[in-house]
């Protein structure tokens, strides 16, 4: 049964229109990247690798947001719920079950993003040899994997959200913030806690503190400076990425089938 | 009805399209010049960059790379305005600040800021800093090496980012060259001597002696300049005065013959105290 809700919900996704009008934004993109490298002195390949990735972590956003989100959505508001509920899936299985669709239909975007940057960083690597630096191809298949990986605990918070929330435009708020913060919730406490800003309020460190252990710790998925100059991950530092990433996203899950366990689905 | 009007849309649409044609050159807002050089603190971009760090430092870039492009300098004095310069500076900044690996805005800070001598400390401690960050490029320590000999008198640091550029180059013997002219400069002959001693060694263990002709020379003259200072501490320890040239210490016999320069010059001693010669270590006739 989870096999077919997965699969149900990886279609539901690939008929959502949103992913054909994101992959043509990112095609454009793309195309932009090989544009503006030629506006580049030296650093080419570090350029047009940078906007591949940045590329593609948008777009992977974009789907998180107005796809996966809206399918969730559109099962409690439309009662499509009861479809899968009324046949006796558990309700742990469902939400597994969906999560394992999504993360299936951004697997296949990532895939294709990076079909994409690949394709568009080869492009500029045969325009511009000489000035194409230290671009590792192996580290933005790596740096594309971990999008993957914040993606589905991007994914994960919002099915949290989506059982707390009363409407599917305050999953999307409650989501975008929380990717705004896990983005940037290591820089600011480093910033709180270096000793140039000694003058900030007790208080105001210890909120920050409290958001960069709340808040997933999205920075460790940005690979991308590693991938455009070449600077080779160690495997633990990729292995400890991959282990906070499951662990966070198990505990939002597991959270989640708390909750939707004890919703009254009226 | 229907088909009466049906002309309508066409025509509002015909117009709007004249009209916004007509209107998009005179549509540009002019903001103020002190608007468009406003810069965002480093640290506050890097938190509102996001994931996005890159991509910003990429824009940073390109807006400084842009507005150096389309803005002249002042006629008279061939300088732009210095908020000009700080504009550019804090854009640049804020680019290495985003993404200190990337080499452009430290390449555009050597020849815009660096060489119209504008900030000169700041902008080379920047570049260092950039050197320091790209462990595999020769290119940013040459740079940082270069403007703290040539432009901040600062032989010793100019020393240390030379040979870091000669040792992440496999041994390019226009930086050991560099390196070793600069250990001179700086009165350390002997160390110099041994540097270059070192790198000729190095290249060959590495089978390339033919390019080290160029080295050897330097380390000959060197050899000769440190004979002489020798001969001239010496002088100074028994006669209680310096040598007033080389000729003197020939005659006290603590100089056995007047060493030949390979570059074709004379040596002397200057009025510091120092050994020169007059070809100043490049060559003044052609070799045979």
């Amino acid at each position: 049964m989870i096999a077919a809700v997965t699969w149900v919900t990886f279609l539901e996704g690939l008929r959502n229109r949103a992913v054909y009008g994101i992959t043509l934004l990112a095609s454009l993109m793309m195309v932009f990247t090989v544009l503006l490298s030629s506006m580049i002195m030296q650093d080419v390949g570090k350029v047009a690798t940078d906007l591949a990735l940045s590329t593609a972590t948008f777009a992977a956003l974009l789907v998180v947001m107005f796809v996966n989100i809206n399918i969730l959505a559109k099962d409690l508001e439309r009662k499509t719920i009861y479809l899968a509920l009324s046949r006796a899936v558990p309700r742990s299985h469902y939400i597994l079950a969906r999560f394992l669709g999504l993360g299936l239909l951004l697997g296949l975007v990532v895939l294709l993003l990076l079909c994409a940057s690949l394709a568009t960083i080869q492009i500029v690597r045969q325009m511009y040899p000489s000035y194409f630096g230290m671009v590792s191809l192996w580290l933005v298949a790596v740096a594309h994997l971990s999008i993957f990986l914040q993606m589905l605990l991007l994914t994960s918070l919002s099915m949290l959200f989506s059982m707390v929330a009363s409407s599917s435009f305050v999953t999307f708020l409650l989501t975008i913030v929380s990717w705004l913060i896990g983005s940037s919730t290591q820089e600011v406490k480093r910033l709180v806690e270096s000793s140039e800003l000694s003058q900030i309020a007790p208080v105001t460190k210890m909120v920050v503190k409290a958001a960069y252990y709340l808040f997933p710790n999205l920075a460790l998925f940005d690979l991308k400076t590693n991938a455009a100059h070449g600077i080779p991950i160690h495997l633990s530092q990729l292995g400890f990425a991959v282990l906070y990433g499951v662990g966070y996203a198990t505990a939002v899950l597991s959270l989640t089938v708390i909750i939707f366990r004890r919703k009254e689905l009226t | 009805m229907r088909s009466k009007f049906s002309f309508v849309p066409w025509i509002t649409g015909s117009v709007a399209l004249i009209v916004y044609l007509i209107c998009l050159p005179l549509a540009v807002v002019e903001r103020p010049r002190h608007e468009q050089l406003f810069a965002l603190p480093p640290k506050l971009l890097r938190i509102v960059a996001f994931q996005f760090k890159e991509a910003a430092a990429d824009m940073s870039f390109l807006n400084a790379s842009v507005f150096l492009g389309g803005t002249t300098p002042q006629h008279d004095t061939r300088r732009y305005l210095p908020q000009q310069y700080s504009w550019m500076y804090n854009t640049l900044k804020n680019s290495v600040a985003l993404d200190p690996y990337f080499l452009d805005p430290y390449y555009l800070m050597n020849s815009a800021l660096i060489w119209d001598r504008y900030k000169q400390d700041e902008v080379n401690e920047l570049i260092a800093k950039g050197a320091d960050k790209r462990t595999w490029d020769s290119l940013l320590p040459f740079y940082a090496g270069f403007n703290y000999y040539y432009f901040l008198n600062n032989a010793d640091k100019s020393f240390t980012y030379l040979t870091e550029a000669s040792k992440r180059s496999g041994g390019n013997p226009f930086y050991d060259s560099l390196a070793a002219r600069v250990a001179y400069k700086a009165n350390k002959t002997e160390f110099a001597i041994s540097y270059l001693e070192n790198q000729i060694q190095q290249a060959d263990l590495h089978g390339q002696r033919g390019k080290t002709r160029d080295l050897e020379r330097r380390l000959e003259v060197l050899k000769a300049i440190r004979r002489i200072e020798i001969a001239a501490e010496s002088y100074r320890k028994l006669f209680g005065k310096p040598p007033g040239t080389v000729s003197e210490l020939i005659k006290s016999s603590l100089l056995l013959s007047l060493p030949s320069d390979p570059y074709g010059g004379s040596f002397y001693i200057d009025q510091d105290g120092s050994i020169k010669t007059t070809s100043n270590m490049t060559s003044v006739k052609k070799e045979k």
